[in-house]
């Protein structure tokens, strides 16, 4: 046993894997009990934070109960081993710390002296007529373990049904004390969660076909007020934003003809039906009203009439003369009863002009 | 029928018609009754299927009948046409009045009578080729008279 510096304490023990080198055990052996000066003193240590811990905790409580915070806004905590202590607290820590030196050095002695005792004991209980008192005693102290050992299972889950029961009420009384969100929002630095979060891992696990089939779109359908919506959408807005002119540049109509099926189309239109639905007579009326196509057919056919009659008689005119001019000749006579006054060589010419109107004569 | 006259023709007004014109006009008058005569089958031919649509079949007419017919379609539409106005459609296309010698135009009997003998003797017609006056067979028999006239009334006899 060495100096108190040398010896490792429970917590350098517990905290150092640095203890086994580099050479990582298999199997690490049962840890056999640390000397009974360690557990006083860890027990002591353990008795004086608690102590610390519940004082402070007791001094918080009581300053919320007057309705001020225990530290002012912004400010930190005490920092406790930041400035040397002075008065009271300095007596205060001086005591524990003779107190925890006192301890090490009882367990010390109570060491010594159970060794020594152990010692003597041995000397005591080697003659036979001690042994046979102490196995008697032994067995009876056996018998009774293992009755305690039998009941043991009992016992935890007596233990076990009461601290079920006892748990949640003081869990929940707990957390009726306890603003959790307050709590979360001081405690949980929620940025570095998300930053820890693997999204596309989540992602990736998600099975969305199986989400979207479990979702009835007829039912979101059935709820969502179409014309409402479609009253809320500024189209005036949009349509004054896009550039059609743009769009439709963009658009290649010559391809989007070629792929148009027109004898389909054509085929799919139902022509009965539609004319069916005009009426053509008004529409032919109306049509006819507006070109004048009357007046139009009279003035052509009548123009056409007028020019091909004006010819015809024009010509037989022309021929009658010549057949009167050739009688004439053969009967030989001269052209003094000739019906014809116009001499022979002056044929008639037809219109280019106007109509002109014989003038009206009244026979004698 | 009103067509403008050129100024020699203003000046053929009122005179004797010479052959050609007359014939192309007689032409067009025996086709519009030779239409009429076609016209008159049909008519017939509807009646009968309306009557017995089912016994229909088109009436089989001789010759003769259908010879009648037009003679007697023809009488009648020239004595219309002379005795109204002095001219049939083919005499109004081709700008030809009948007159009478002494009157504006012809009396109901002149027309038939006139009708009449060209329905008998259309050959006459060609009399007015030989004719110094322009004058058919019938228009010697008849007294009238076959002049150029364009205009809607009629022109002074010369």
């Amino acid at each position: 046993m060495g100096t108190p510096s040398e010896r490792p304490t429970v917590d350098e023990g517990a905290v150092s894997p640095e203890r086994f080198g580099k050479v990582v055990p298999l199997r690490v052996a049962a840890q056999p009990p640390p000397p009974l000066e360690q557990l006083v003193e860890q027990s002591f240590r353990i008795a004086i934070g608690m102590t610390a811990l519940a004082s402070e905790v007791l001094a918080e409580a009581v300053a919320r109960t007057l309705g001020r915070e225990p530290y002012a806004e912004g400010e930190a905590p005490r920092d406790e081993t930041a400035r040397p202590a002075t008065g009271v607290p300095l007596v205060a820590g001086a005591a524990i710390g003779v107190a925890l030196e006192g301890a090490r050095w009882g367990a010390r002695a109570a060491t010594t002296v159970v060794r020594s005792a152990e010692l003597f004991l041995s000397l005591l209980t080697s003659p036979g007529f001690v042994q046979e008192p102490l196995r008697q005693a032994g067995d009876r102290l056996g018998a009774l373990d293992g009755r305690w050992r039998e009941q043991r299972p009992r016992d935890e889950e007596a233990a076990a049904s009461f601290l079920r029961l006892l748990v949640p009420q003081i869990v929940d009384a707990a957390l009726d004390q306890i603003d959790l969100n307050e709590l979360v929002a001081e405690r949980i630095e929620l940025d570095r969660v998300v930053d820890r979060l693997d999204l596309d891992r989540v992602i990736d696990r998600l099975d969305i076909n199986a989400i979207v089939a479990r979702i009835d779109i007829d039912r979101i359908l059935e709820r969502i007020d179409v014309r409402a919506l479609v009253e809320r959408v500024p189209v005036d807005e949009i349509v004054s934003r896009l550039d059609l002119d743009a769009i439709v540049a963009s658009v290649d109509l010559d391809q989007v003809v070629r792929r148009v099926d027109v004898q389909a189309v054509a085929d799919r239109i139902d022509l009965q039906a539609l004319v069916r639905r005009l009426d053509l007579t008004a529409i032919a009326g109306e049509v006819i009203e507006e070109l004048e196509l009357v007046k139009l057919i009279q003035d052509a056919v009548g123009s056409m009439t007028n020019e091909t009659v004006g010819g015809i008689r024009v010509q037989s005119m022309n021929a009658d003369r010549a057949i009167s001019r050739l009688r004439e000749r053969l009967l030989g006579r001269g052209g003094a009863d000739d019906p014809a006054a116009t001499p022979p060589n002056a044929p008639i010419e037809p219109a280019a002009d106007g109509p002109v109107e014989p003038e009206p004569r009244e026979r004698p | 029928m009103s067509v403008s006259a050129p100024p020699m023709a203003r000046g053929m007004q009122g005179q004797r018609a010479g052959i050609v014109s007359r014939f192309l006009a007689d032409t067009i008058d025996l086709l519009v009754v030779v239409a009429a005569v076609i016209g008159v089958y049909f008519a017939v031919s509807g009646v009968r299927f309306l009557v017995h649509p089912r016994g229909f079949s088109w009436p089989e007419v001789s010759a003769l009948r259908l010879g009648t017919l037009g003679w007697i379609l023809l009488i009648v539409y020239l004595t219309i046409g002379w005795a109204n106005t002095g001219r049939t459609w083919g005499k109004g296309v081709l700008g030809l009045r009948v007159v009478s010698s002494r009157e504006a135009g012809l009396p109901l009997w002149r027309a038939f009578v006139r009708a009449t003998l060209c329905a008998l003797f259309p050959i006459g017609l060609f009399w007015s080729a030989v004719s110094s006056r322009n004058e058919s067979v019938q228009d010697l028999v008849v007294r009238t008279t076959v002049v150029y006239d364009w205009g809607p009334r009629l022109p002074r006899l010369q």
